[in-house]
């Protein structure tokens, strides 16, 4: 594993401790103030989640609005609500055994379902192509399906590629003799410095030999080859794929449209945050609208209340 | 072991403590008497949803950016929740001199 893999897992397993550390405190913790600073980490940590997922922008947000802005509200409560000096009675919870079971058994039941059934997960849809004719063959119909996140999650051919796991697999239509071997071909995009437009490469993996791979025969359903990419910069991408033996070769056959996924390619070369700027602006611009109208009625509305009652 | 490394499942990973913050929240909501601190456990359930929105929108292949805008709105709602429900504890603490919510029990006085 690469120093850069270990240091990675390293803090991402930091954060989490943190974070569910966090969460216990504030849901164990007899001191309330002890339980409000606790929330402090819990949202840091969950902050440095979103930056391990990638998403700039929220990690942004999170800090400003939770930790900036709704932390401060909460402890200035605290304080305004309890005599800081009386700090034992401050936080009682009722006796919670039954409570604590329930919550372990959903616990449990949240785990189950996220670590075996995978009920987000489904296939890969095949995207069609052409081999074109070469040296005596006629040309032949290929399927290609494409599956990321080791291996599970299906994605079409032009998707972008998960900073991952991805795996190709090609099949022919039909039952077909005389293959023995499958050449994958990759090309990565790859955009200028003004981002505006970009030129295809090729990409190689460490190990040449490894994009050579055996047909297997399947029978009436045909040939087919698999091949697994590991940790494949995020980015988009071509696949090119043909067979080849001693006979000769095929010509090859693409796959990896241009207009497939746009969205997901946009959030690739451009970044989060402008991808959010534009949907702020474009498809969620009535949500936008609403929710600004809410936070002004909130805070009208939070005025109202906490202000001192006048006694006429 | 290296199987189920976060730099090899990273969606299960974030579920795992998605999971384990939404149930610390909601034990924080049924347990505790306090308002201030039911709505501590309000934000632990909050964030713990708003963790897998993000990791979804961000794993899946082809997700698009849905669900990291829809976790923006959350926190923003989150923003405002927490500001009118402290007001209203700033109500209760006013009226009956403590914030438990099992002795709130008057609509007027």
């Amino acid at each position: 594993m690469p120093i850069s893999e270990i240091l990675l897992n390293f803090f991402f397993y930091l954060f989490a401790a943190t974070a569910v550390g966090g969460g216990a405190a504030v849901a164990f913790s007899r001191n309330i103030v002890r339980s409000a600073f606790a929330l402090l980490a819990v949202l840091f940590s969950v902050a440095a989640m979103y930056a391990f997922a990638r998403a700039d922008f929220i990690v942004a947000a999170q800090i400003l609005i939770y930790v900036g802005g709704i932390l401060v509200l909460i402890i200035f409560a605290v304080m305004l609500t309890h005599k800081i000096t009386d700090v034992k009675v401050s936080n009682e919870s009722s006796p919670g055994l039954a409570s604590a079971c329930a919550c372990v058994c959903l616990f449990v039941l949240l785990i189950l379902t996220f670590v075996y059934a995978h009920p987000w997960e489904r296939g890969a849809k095949p995207t069609p192509a052409t081999m074109p004719a070469a040296e005596g063959r006629p040309p032949l119909a290929v399927d290609l399906s494409m599956t990321q996140g080791d291996g599970r999650t299906g994605a079409p051919a032009g998707a972008t590629v998960l900073d991952g796991f991805a795996r190709l697999h090609v099949a022919t239509r039909a039952p077909l003799k005389g293959v023995s071997a499958a050449r994958f071909r990759i090309q990565r995009y790859a955009p200028d410095a003004s981002k505006k437009s970009g030129t295809w490469k090729e990409h190689r993996p460490d190990d040449p030999k490894k994009l050579l791979v055996k047909v297997a025969d399947d029978g009436e359903e045909g040939r087919s080859a698999l091949i697994d990419l590991e940790r494949l910069p995020e980015g988009r991408y071509r696949w090119g794929v043909r067979f080849e033996d001693e006979a000769g070769e095929t010509g090859w056959a693409e796959f990896g449209a241009r207009g497939e996924g746009l969205e997901a390619d946009f959030i690739a070369e451009k970044g989060l945050t402008k991808a959010l700027g534009r949907a702020f602006m474009g498809p969620y611009l009535l949500a936008f609208e609403v929710v600004s109208v809410l936070l002004l009625a909130a805070l009208v509305g939070a005025a109202y209340l906490a202000r001192k009652e006048v006694k006429e | 072991m290296t199987d189920y490394l976060f730099s090899r499942h990273p969606l299960e990973n974030f579920l795992v403590i998605s999971a384990a913050l939404f149930v610390l929240g909601v034990y924080t909501i049924i347990t505790r008497r306090n308002a201030v601190s039911i709505l501590m456990g309000v934000e632990l359930v909050l964030n713990a949803a708003n963790v897998n929105f993000v990791a979804f929108s961000q794993y899946m292949p082809g997700a698009g950016i849905h669900g990291s805008m829809f976790s923006i709105f959350v926190i923003l709602l989150a923003a405002a929740e927490a500001a009118v429900a402290l007001a209203i504890v700033i109500g209760i603490y006013q009226n009956f001199g403590r914030v438990d919510v099992d002795q709130a029990d008057l609509m007027k006085e």
